[in-house]
């Protein structure tokens, strides 16, 4: 007795030390100690990072120049999102400018590709992208049929209508993330999508219901679950989790024989529960048996899209081998490094130097920056990261509260059935787009078979235009004016983010003197341009067709490696800097070629020259002394 | 008749000199013109571009790729070939040199353009990730290993075997267990 008790002293005193040492290095973060103040603060230390590694200054834009060479990319385009569901305010107007810009000339590939052949996914970060920049996706480029709007609609072309020039649709060519995405944006605003597309939301839904596995949740392959794939599942379920709309379909990894039948709220709470069991013991996530960031912003962002409190619900909680409890927010703060970034993980593997251990890097960041947004979002009762429409009103906002309020004083042995039956209507009372975030409506469904009453079908009111966007108008003001004054003469293609910046400015704006002279410059600027890109594109193409293969490097070819060098050195410094190494020794080694095929002729032909000249003289010279031999001979004998 | 004798001597020699082709280089251009060339000093590594995987599956594939032009009936696009390793020169640059030379299609994304902090290659002969089935793309194998990294960050040594192979099952069909490079992107 008295020897256990000293083990379990000494294990005691054990965990003290390591507790101590523990929270010298990570505080622990409970509900009541996380501001909005304090979550800022880390977005913010995370953008002045990424400031950093885009070369711009701290107080000045994240979305600079060098930024903005990416928009339409992965990195170009999360981070976007993430600035723009925190409500920072940055260079948004530049980046959908060059975004509006690079779709449209995307969609202008011949080809025909648009955005890709295969992902689906392209249209729907950048409609988000879109959206959290304060941007209108469905109506992107340029307005050619001059109805003043953009004509690219990437809803539309992303989600319900995502098909190929074959008539074939896109969203599934890229396994589950395509559904899980094209999903979430048509969620984005609630768009309705019409009679007949070639995806209906209940196909979307049924897709992603068809690949659950049987631990209960999902992954890009095998079938184990992973929780990346997991967390975006429920990201794109999340609105889903009230409806009481049950789906039959087929899942030959959960029901070996046959069709099964299940409300995604059934599915996502097998989801819930793998989750919690995978959670790690400083509360982040393994994803490939590497504890990561990127997997714990993915559960955070599914957890507070769900309405579930990350802070407090005990099924997210754990228990760290300090004795601390951890929460998500703690597994997240773990991966911050001094710099301000987020590192991917803390596990060095030898096979992957792309991404340092414990070295702030892009993916893991710009992850971060959303999933903090989403934990912003939460504790200010904003809604849900990927739900773009207007806040909710303060009335709305209580209205649910009420009706949460009602559900949870209900009592599975006392409550009568007309009891249940005015908290239903309560709940009914609520607009049905936003039924979604009643939390606890579980419960309220529960109690509604108890007593025995009809669920009603729902109809769920959908935003089949714009609706609730709104394009302010601008002033294009004296900076702006100058600005245009300031172009240079000779424009290159590092002007193009200015230039696309003021051209999306000035067509927003009101009035003032001089704008038609503006737009006219403005317009001419764009378009020049667009003629250097034009060349730099074509020079490339030349190179690579008219320069392979080296060896067959012909004299005959001498005039258009000529050529095609005299396009590339009248370019600017900053636009021959687009080329790559390989073009460039592509080019002169051509050009020396070509000369050197050259000199050799010259030599050649003068050598053959010479040689036959010498041969003539020589040839001449002989005869000439074999006749004086001759006559010498001749005169000889005369004598 | 010794002057003619050395007449003919010169004249030959100009001829042998303008028949072999003789040069007249100075040493930057000799050295910028053959930097390719194989000689018995230069350090070298091998690269083969293949896609057998998609003969096996054939209904998976796009349509319009279904042609001997994109897929060879041996799968094979470029067989293995030996190519001159330039210092510092990674799997990405000897794929960008291979693929110039023999005029075979490729696209990438630039390093800065994707989170991977590497060039990622999305399509060679036009066949690009997803144009077999949702879990298809191209991987590389170094001597029989796939390094789970990116080509642009991936240093050859002399004698190397570079495998560009396009997989149609994340890795599994071309002999890797890991697969997670491709088709993550979102």
């Amino acid at each position: 007795m008295k020897k256990s008790a000293a083990v379990v002293m000494t294990a005691v005193f054990a965990m003290l030390s390591v507790a101590a040492v523990w929270s010298a290095r990570t505080p622990a973060y409970a509900a009541e100690d996380v501001t909005a103040e304090m979550i800022l603060s880390v977005a913010n230390g995370l953008i002045d990072w990424k400031k950093r590694d885009v070369g711009s200054d701290a107080d000045g834009y994240l979305i600079n120049d060098t930024f903005l060479l990416q928009a339409g990319t992965t990195p170009g385009d999360w981070f976007p999102i993430g600035l723009g569901r925190l409500g920072i305010e940055d260079n948004q107007t530049a980046y959908l400018a060059v975004l509006g810009d690079n779709v449209q000339k995307r969609y202008d590939d011949p080809s025909g590709n648009r955005l890709d052949a295969a992902k689906a996914t392209e249209w729907h970060r950048i409609a988000l992208a879109v959206l959290a920049s304060g941007g209108n996706p469905r109506s992107m480029g340029e307005d050619r049929d001059g109805d003043g709007r953009g004509d690219i609609d990437l809803i539309a072309d992303g989600t319900y209508h995502c098909v190929d020039g074959n008539g074939n649709g896109i969203v599934g060519k890229q396994g589950i993330n395509g559904f899980i995405w094209a999903l979430i944006t048509v969620d984005s605003m609630f768009y309705e999508i019409p009679e007949g597309a070639f995806y209906s939301r209940d196909d979307l839904i049924r897709s992603l219901l068809e690949c659950q596995l049987a631990d209960g949740g999902w992954a890009l392959t095998g079938d184990s679950s992973d929780p990346d794939i997991t967390a975006m599942t429920l990201q794109a379920l999340a609105p889903y989790y009230n409806s009481e709309k049950a789906y039959t379909y087929r899942n030959a990894m959960m029901c070996a024989d046959g069709l099964m039948t299940k409300k995604v709220r059934t599915a996502a709470d097998e989801a819930i529960a793998w989750l919690s069991k995978a959670q790690l013991a400083d509360g982040d996530f393994n994803s490939r048996g590497m504890p990561n960031c990127e997997s714990t912003v993915q559960v955070i962002v599914a957890l507070t899209s769900l309405g579930i409190d990350i802070f407090s619900d005990s099924r997210f909680i754990k228990i760290g081998s300090d004795g601390r409890r951890n929460t998500l927010y703690d597994g997240l703060m773990k991966y911050r490094t001094d710099s301000g970034g987020f590192t991917h993980s803390f596990v060095n593997d030898a096979e992957n130097p792309s991404a340092v251990a414990g070295e702030a890097n892009t993916m893991a960041s710009e992850q971060t920056l959303y999933g903090l947004a989403a934990v912003l979002r939460a504790l200010e009762e904003r809604r849900r990261l990927y739900d773009f429409r207007a806040e909710q009103t303060d009335a709305l906002k209580a209205q649910i509260r009420d009706a949460e309020k009602q559900i949870a004083a209900l009592d599975f042995t006392t409550s009568t059935r007309s009891e249940v039956q005015a908290v239903y209507d309560a709940y009914l009372a609520i607009d049905s787009a936003e039924r979604s975030y009643v939390s606890g409506y579980c419960e309220l469904s529960r109690m509604l078979s108890v007593v025995g009453i009809e669920y009603e079908a729902e109809e769920i009111r959908y935003n089949s235009g714009d609706a609730g966007l709104v394009t302010p108008s601008e002033y294009f003001d004296y900076t702006d004016q100058a600005a245009v004054r300031a172009l240079p003469k000779d424009l290159t293609t590092a002007y193009r983010a200015e230039v696309l910046r003021l051209w999306e400015k000035i067509n927003r704006s009101v009035d003032f003197e001089g704008k038609a002279e503006m737009i006219i410059t403005l317009e001419k600027a764009k378009n020049g341009i667009d003629a250097i890109q034009a060349e730099i594109d074509d020079i490339k193409a030349e190179i690579r067709e008219e320069l392979y293969p080296f060896d067959r490097i012909t004299l005959a070819k001498r005039g258009a490696v000529y050529e095609l060098y005299r396009r590339y050195t009248e370019l600017s410094e900053y636009d021959r800097a687009q080329f790559e190494a390989s073009d460039i020794e592509g080019l002169l080694k051509s050009r020396t070629q070509a000369d050197n095929l050259l000199t050799a002729l010259i030599v050649g032909a003068g050598c053959a020259t010479a040689a036959v000249g010498i041969a003539v003289i020589t040839a001449l010279h002989i005869r000439k002394s074999r006749r004086l031999k001759a006559a010498s001979a001749m005169q000889e004998s005369d004598e | 008749m010794k002057k003619d004798l050395l007449a003919i001597g010169l004249a030959v020699l100009l001829i042998v000199f303008v028949c072999t082709g003789t040069k007249i280089q100075s040493v930057d251009d000799y050295y910028l013109t053959h930097i390719d060339d194989i000689t018995e000093t230069s350090e070298t590594v091998f690269l083969s571009i293949e896609c057998g995987t998609v003969l096996d599956r054939w209904e998976d594939l796009d349509p319009a790729l279904r042609y001997e032009k994109y897929v060879p009936s041996d799968g094979v696009i470029l067989a293995r070939t030996e190519y001159v390793l330039r210092p510092k020169d990674t799997v990405y640059d000897i794929l960008n040199r291979a693929v110039r030379h023999n005029r075979i299609q490729m696209e990438y994304q630039g390093a800065n353009e994707n989170s991977f902090g590497s060039v990622y290659i999305q399509g060679i002969n036009y066949l690009y990730e997803f144009s077999c089935g949702a879990l298809s793309g191209w991987m590389y194998k170094v001597n029989g290993k796939f390094p789970n990294y990116g080509c642009s960050k991936y240093a050859l040594k002399d004698g190397d075997v570079i495998e560009w192979v396009y997989t149609c099952d994340l890795g599994r069909d071309v002999g890797s267990d890991w697969g997670g490079y491709c088709n993550e992107g979102v």
